[in-house]
């Protein structure tokens, strides 16, 4: 059935994304293994220092130092490209799902209206219809997954996910563009309540946080804060960190 | 009930038997006695009289006495036998119908045919089957009926030997279960099951060919054939319903012209005309299934009629009774006319009974004369006849009530029907009642009248014509093929089977002449369907014609299931791409934990080759926060201090630490101390001990020593080994820190215990244990140990002091300095220790060179006037330069320690007569000077001796100092060294002139102050004082006056308003204890402290008026210009004439001099007060707290409050020192 020309176009465009994934994998794969050979590397060199160590001047430690020194922040790089690359594989797929729930949201008003022009509705299309709405309902859920997504790979961009009107105000988002996503055991976690992610989410402006992301009710939010945010764990820290400054 | 019954009936065939004396009681004499006999159903009538009977009626008649009344029985009458078993049925039709018929006495054998049934009767003719175990009572009674003489007959029955009754399987009792079959099943087995008529038919069919020579069909075939010519024709006939429009919508009774439908009276449609009616206009009480036609429709469907009672065609027709047709409505308005059964509105009877003048009635609408009765109008007096028929389609007003009548014999119901004529109709004209059809009636009538127009045309006077009126008819629900139905039977209702559809059905049939077979067999098929009213013959398929009807409807929408599909596809789509976005963030998290993991892995690994250089580097960072001011991080700017080799041979700073670190010359923490120690003492060596970086080295040596220990413990509790910065292998004394008991603690308090120790050794594990204390939680015990530990430690420290100082008054001097205060507190006591060291250095000048070398005292409140750092320095604020002073004890000790050292320096110095001079002095002026002053930062002179030369050289020019350190100046000359002082304080401007800055201030207060006790004529040292002013006045320019100088500039930078740094009471211990060592001199001195200090205008005072508490006030000069004057750009407030006046009167009265105060309260009262009345004010904390507090009452307490803060702003403003908050001290 020649459907939207749209939808065409979607699968056109998702081709590529398989091999996208499988090259970007690949690569993060490939550093992942030179990491290991660096920090087999780093053992080495790490055994021979405290072998030699009581021969050595203090040049040629630091010279030694200097050399396990490199090799680690080599190994950082790596890490930094790891998750460059993460970040920007998952970037895309978001992206496509973006697009995607668009042109779904498109396609099922155009049926819809189909449906409304055809004067009657099948017990079918209401069944639809219902399925809609429950996939409003559970959207909430999934869109706040997607939204902050979408924000989380670019941390630098900012803030909260579930602002529709942030990123993606080119795609506008149909109430029932998401349907019900079965959960995924492994989906992973987040905020104080280590709860998957739903409904709205704020994430922490300290780059290093390690939960990133929150719930509103976790944090006591009910709207969107100004400004900078930060979670009550970084909170913390930064106040230590700046009294320590102080002192 | 019913039992009663058969035994009633028994009873009465006993009777009977009685009676006639014969022995007929042999019909079924079952049952029991019945004892009581409620009425028999049989009803046998009473007789009126027996004496009326003749002998030979009496012969055929049975008497029967039931419940007291006689009943008579003809014995010809046919007396049926009830059974229990047919009680039921018996009972059914007794009450329905037969109470009325059966008081007839002479109808009894009628009403007793009526009782049994059809299938009585019928199987009554072969009686031979009677004799089985069923017994119907019809039978019984028709035998006993038609031969009452002949014996009834005997019950027989024979085995029958063939039969096998149990070759049916032994079904599973536990339940039977349905399973619907698939439609292929369905399709594989006829469903049809044959009737008689179908055998009757196929056998005759089966003769013909038989006949013909050709095979019979058998009926299996016949069922299968018919059962697909049923399904063919219901998938036709869905075919056909799809395109038939459903119920028309606007339909209306062309009975009543009523559209108004309800479920128990709903309008049928004949499915051959599409007549509509409703089921009480027409008298159909049960809707039938399947089709239902009119009657005409039923009766003469080919022939159009014609009513007897009216010209008009179309409409509702019934039969009359002659076999005529009349229109019902007809029927219903023509007064004579009935309907014989009011049900079924069937048949029209009373045709005959219109008289003839009804029959010769001409209508006035249709003008048509003996066509037919006509009705007049109701009204009186109007005598216009129409037809019925006419009147509704022209609309007339025709209404039928219901009418309740009340009369004698009951309740009745009856209608009361009322026609119109045009002109009289109630509602005002009718003939255009469809344009005027507002009121709902008119809408009514008027919507009849099109009504009637449309259900009725004109039949033609011959009726030759065709149903064409019908055709104005809405379409009917099945009224498809309409041209040809009145011609033919209704064929149409079934569903035409296109002939390739089958042979399409008999292809599987294996029949010989198989297309002339089909023929008649479709033939048949349609036939018997019509005899059915078109109702399909297998009925599972009927009742699904209806759900497929509404379900097939939504088939259309295939397009729509399609894209159901697609949408399927796409969110299949989303939730695959969804489950990619999960993993992806998954591995995103993966890859920052790794990065993560691998920066601790770097740490730990650096922890494992190098610990000593980890720990080495925190403690030198730590040693870095300690140095808040930076002064030791840089290595000394050699362009900045040119002269700093000649002092330091071996430079030392934080950052070379640290690059030495880094390049692993550290082994352990010892050589790290050792720089640092070298770094310390290099600052201490090149900067006088006046200077803040002096004490900066000082302060850090205390807490970098600190620092070092704890490195040091930690370093022995890890157990490095010093040669390769490893671990040891086996970490040892774990357990070492922190793991001593307050037993060891008070050991080592115990000085006996530590006397196989050096005082070094002592020192240091004094320090240790501070340490320890100190790190542990915090108690009673803990603080009270410290404490101890602190004095311990300074008391050793001193000893420490006095060994060394012992042994350079051996060398030089010997200006030992018997008035050693004990130290409070650890780092007052440093500070301390290195003042005396520093001074001890100095003395060693002076003694040759004089007073001009001692420069003890710093200038702290400018930027460091010296060497390291200069201009990068931060200029310090005046808080810190207060700093050291500040930690002294405030003014009173200071006061009484320096007036005992001068007096005991005094002799045989050279600076003696200039101490001489200078020591009554700064007593006097002390504690008035810092009041009074407006120096923007008190310089904090703490236990200076009393070198000569005057302090401001020192602390503008220090490289004077320096300078008479250099090797080979040591005797160099006061001039000398003045003008080194100038040359440096050319030579270097910049370091110099922030100090400047808040000098300028000076001239003014010590003006005014000098002005004022001469002019008071104060009798205390007016004259140094006076000295002290001008040298100080003329001492920014002028060095030479410096001896007499001198103290003054000290007493002005050694006043410190302690309580900047706020710690009145530990420092008050001490002093005590001080007070106590220092013998008589010092006490007295103290004591005339209080009261003996001159007091100078614009000094802040506590002033105690006689009722009052003593309350914060300033002294003002009475003689200052009327016109005010400003005191340091604050107005003082000009004391009124009156004011003024009084004082000569007071100071009369009291005989001696007065000073006068205002008061620091709301109104700014004035007083003229003595001078025992006054108090210094802000000198002392404690003296301040105490006037505080001196107030009983809370409100009074309040207002010295209110008005001390307002004291401690004026003299905050005249200072312009902005950051004193006497609310911090309060």
């Amino acid at each position: 059935m020649a459907t939207a020309i749209y939808l065409e176009h979607y699968l056109d465009s998702i081709e590529n994304l398989p091999c996208e994934l499988q090259r970007n994998f690949t690569l993060m794969r490939d550093l992942d293994n030179r990491t290991e050979e660096k920090k087999g590397e780093i053992d080495k060199l790490a055994e021979e220092y405290i072998a030699n160590v009581v021969n050595l001047a203090s040049v040629q430690r630091v010279e030694h130092l200097q050399k396990i020194q490199n090799a680690y922040s080599k190994c950082k790089e790596f890490s930094d490209d790891k998750v460059q690359l993460a970040m920007q594989t998952y970037e895309m797929v978001d992206k496509h799902i973006r697009r995607l729930d668009a042109d779904l949201a498109r396609f099922e008003n155009e049926l819809k209206g189909k449906l409304e022009l055809s004067g009657y509705e099948s017990p079918e299309a209401r069944g639809l219809k219902k399925a809609d709405s429950r996939g409003l309902r559970e959207k909430r859920v999934s869109r706040g997954r997607g939204r902050k997504s979408s924000d989380e790979d670019s941390p630098r961009k900012k803030k909260i996910k579930n602002n529709p009107d942030l990123s993606d105000g080119l795609l506008p988002m149909q109430p029932s563009d998401v349907l019900d996503m079965p959960v995924d055991p492994n989906e992973p976690t987040y905020c104080l309540c280590h709860q998957v992610s739903y409904g709205e989410m704020i994430g922490c402006d300290n780059p290093d946080c390690p939960i990133e992301w929150f719930h509103f009710a976790c944090v006591d939010l009910a709207t969107k804060p100004k400004g900078k945010w930060f979670c009550p764990r970084c909170t913390q820290d930064r106040k230590k960190k700046c009294t320590i400054d102080e002192r | 009930m019913r039992k009663a019954r058969g035994g009633a009936c028994e009873t009465v065939v006993n009777r009977f038997n009685m009676g006639r004396g014969r022995g007929r009681g042999r019909g079924r004499g079952r049952g029991s006695s019945g004892q009581f006999r409620p009425p028999s159903p049989y009803r046998l009538q009473l007789s009126p009289s027996r004496e009326t009977l003749t002998y030979a009626q009496a012969q055929k008649i049975v008497e029967v006495d039931l419940d007291g009344r006689l009943h008579r029985i003809n014995i010809t009458d046919p007396l049926p036998v009830v059974t229990e078993d047919e009680m039921m049925a018996q009972d059914l039709s007794e009450c329905n119908s037969n109470k009325e018929n059966s008081e007839q006495t002479q109808s009894k054998a009628r009403s007793w045919r009526k009782l049994p049934n059809v299938k009585g009767r019928r199987n009554g003719k072969s009686a031979s089957h009677r004799a089985d175990a069923q017994p119907p009572g019809a039978h019984g009674d028709s035998q006993q009926h038609s031969s009452a003489q002949v014996p009834l007959p005997e019950p027989v029955f024979r085995v029958l030997s063939s039969v096998c009754p149990s070759d049916a399987p032994p079904l599973p009792a536990a339940y039977y279960h349905y399973t619907e079959r698939s439609s292929e099943e369905q399709e594989r087995e006829a469903e049809y099951d044959m009737d008689e008529e179908d055998l009757a038919w196929l056998e005759m069919v089966n003769q013909k060919r038989v006949s013909d020579g050709h095979a019979s069909v058998s009926p299996e075939t016949f069922e299968l054939l018919i059962d697909r010519l049923e399904r063919e024709s219901v998938a036709e006939s869905r075919s056909q319903a799809l395109s038939q429009s459903a119920i028309d919508e606007d339909a209306f009774c062309c009975v009543c012209l009523d559209d108004e439908c309800l479920n128990s009276n709903v309008i049928l449609f004949c499915d051959i005309c599409n007549l509509a009616v409703h089921q009480e206009c027409y008298g159909v009480p049960y809707v039938p299934e399947g089709q239902w036609l009119c009657r005409c429709c039923l009766q003469s469907p080919s022939r159009p009629m014609d009513c007897v009672l009216c010209p008009n065609r179309g409409g509702a027709f019934k039969q009359t009774s002659d076999g005529r047709w009349a229109h019902v409505a007809c029927a219903i308005w023509i007064p004579e006319v009935c309907f014989a059964n009011t049900v079924f509105l069937e048949p029209v009877e009373g045709i005959k009974n219109i008289p003839p003048a009804r029959w010769k009635l001409t209508c006035y609408l249709c003008k048509q004369k003996g066509r037919g009765a006509s009705i007049q109008c109701h009204k009186a007096n109007c005598y216009r006849a129409f037809h019925v028929t006419c009147a509704q389609k022209a609309g007339l007003f025709m209404k039928i009530d219901p009418v309740r009548e009340t009369g004698s014999n009951g309740t009745t119901f009856t209608v009361k029907k009322t026609a119109f004529c045009q002109h009289h109709s109630p509602l005002g004209p009718r003939h255009h009642g469809d344009d005027e059809a507002a009121a709902a009636e008119e809408r009514l009538a008027g919507g009849r009248g099109s009504r009637g127009q449309r259900s009725y045309t004109q039949s033609p006077p011959s009726p030759g014509k065709k149903n064409a009126p019908k055709g104005q008819k809405k379409k009917g629900k099945k009224g498809s093929g309409r041209p040809g139905r009145r011609s033919a039977l209704p064929v149409l209702l079934v569903p035409q089977i296109p002939s390739h559809r089958l042979n399409k059905i008999c292809t599987g049939v294996v029949v010989q002449r198989k297309n002339q077979f089909m023929q008649r067999l479709h033939n048949y098929w349609l036939l018997k369907r019509q005899s059915k009213n078109g109702m399909p013959l297998i009925r599972r398929l009927h009742s699904h014609l209806q759900a497929h009807k509404t379900t097939e409807l939504k088939e259309p929408d295939e397009k729509l299931c399609a894209a159901r599909e697609e949408l399927r596809y796409w969110q299949k789509l989303r939730q695959d791409l969804e489950r990619a976005r999960l993993l992806i963030e998954l591995i995103r998290k993966r890859e920052r934990l790794k990065r993560e993991q691998m920066k601790v892995q770097q740490a730990v690994l650096e922890l494992k080759l190098s610990p000593a250089l980890v720990l080495l580097r925190s403690t030198l960072d730590q040693l870095q926060d300690k140095d808040g001011a930076r002064i030791f991080s840089q290595p000394v700017n050699l362009a900045e201090v040119p002269d700093y080799p000649e002092f330091v041979s071996q430079p030392m700073d934080l950052s070379t630490m640290r690059a030495k670190l880094e390049a692993h010359a550290y082994c352990s923490v010892a050589d790290l101390e050792r720089d640092f120690d070298l770094m310390v003492s290099n600052c201490l060596k090149y900067n006088s001990k006046d200077t803040m970086f002096h004490k900066a080295a000082l302060q850090l040596r205390e807490v970098g020593g600190a620092v070092l220990r704890h490195a040091h413990r930690q370093a022995q509790s890890i157990g490095l080994d010093p040669s390769s910065g490893l671990h040891l292998p086996d970490s040892h004394n774990k357990h070492g820190f922190n793991q001593c008991s307050w037993d060891d603690v008070d050991s080592i308090l115990d000085p006996e215990n530590r006397l196989h120790l050096t005082t070094e050794e002592q020192l240091k594990t004094l320090l240790d244990q501070l340490d320890v204390v100190n790190s542990m939680r915090s108690s009673g015990g803990r603080t009270k140990r410290v404490r101890l530990l602190r004095r311990e430690i300074n008391a050793l420290r001193q000893r420490m002091n006095q060994q060394q100082l012992g042994a350079q008054v051996v060398n030089g001097n010997a200006k030992k300095d018997p008035k050693e205060e004990e130290p409070e507190e650890d780092r007052e006591e440093r500070v301390k220790v290195e003042v005396q060291k520093e001074r001890k250095k100095g003395k060693k000048e002076i003694a040759d060179s004089g007073p001009l070398t001692s420069a003890s005292t710093p200038g702290a409140d400018g930027s460091p006037p010296v060497l390291e750092l200069t201009g990068g320095a931060p200029l310090e604020p005046p808080v810190l330069g207060v700093a050291p002073g500040g930690r002294r004890s405030p003014g009173r000790s200071y006061k009484r320690q320096r007036s005992a050292r001068s007096g005991g320096k005094g002799p045989g110095e050279d600076e003696a007569e200039v101490g001489e001079t200078a020591c009554p002095q700064p007593e006097a002026v002390h504690e008035v000077t810092p009041l009074g002053r407006a120096g923007p930062a008190p310089p904090p002179v703490p236990a200076t001796p009393l070198a000569g030369v005057g302090r401001r050289t020192s602390i503008l020019f220090k490289k004077a100092k320096n300078g008479a350190r250099l090797p080979g100046k040591n005797k160099a000359s006061l001039a000398e060294d003045r003008v080194n002082g100038l040359d440096g304080a050319d030579g270097a401007p910049s370091p110099a002139m922030p100090t400047f800055t808040p000098l300028p201030s000076f001239p003014s207060p010590h003006h005014l102050r000098s002005r004022g006790p001469s002019s008071d004529g104060e009798p205390e040292k007016p004259l140094p004082t006076h000295t002290q002013q001008e040298g100080l006045m003329n001492g920014l320019g002028k060095h030479e006056d410096a001896p007499s100088d001198l103290p003054n500039s000290q007493t002005f930078n050694g006043s410190p308003p302690k309580r900047s740094r706020g710690k009145p009471a530990l420092a008050k211990v001490p002093d005590n204890e001080n007070a106590v060592d220092l013998a008589g001199s010092g006490t007295t001195t103290h004591l005339s402290l209080d009261s003996g200090s001159a007091l100078t205008p614009l000094d802040l005072v506590w002033a105690k008026c006689r009722g009052y508490p003593s309350y914060p006030a300033m002294i003002v000069d009475p003689g200052m210009p009327q016109e005010g004057v400003l005191h340091n750009g604050i107005p003082i407030p000009v004391p009124p004439v009156e004011v003024l006046k009084l004082c000569a009167r007071r100071e009369e009265e009291a005989g001696q001099k007065l000073f006068l105060v205002l008061f620091f309260d709301a109104k700014r009262t004035w007083q003229w007060l003595p001078r025992d009345k006054l108090m210094p004010m802000g000198l002392d904390d404690t003296v301040d707290k105490l006037r505080l507090m001196e107030g009983k009452k809370p409100s009074i307490r309040k207002s010295v409050h209110t008005a001390y803060d307002r004291a401690m702003a004026h003299l905050n403003h005249v200072r312009g020192n902005l950051n004193f908050t006497p609310s911090n001290f309060i």
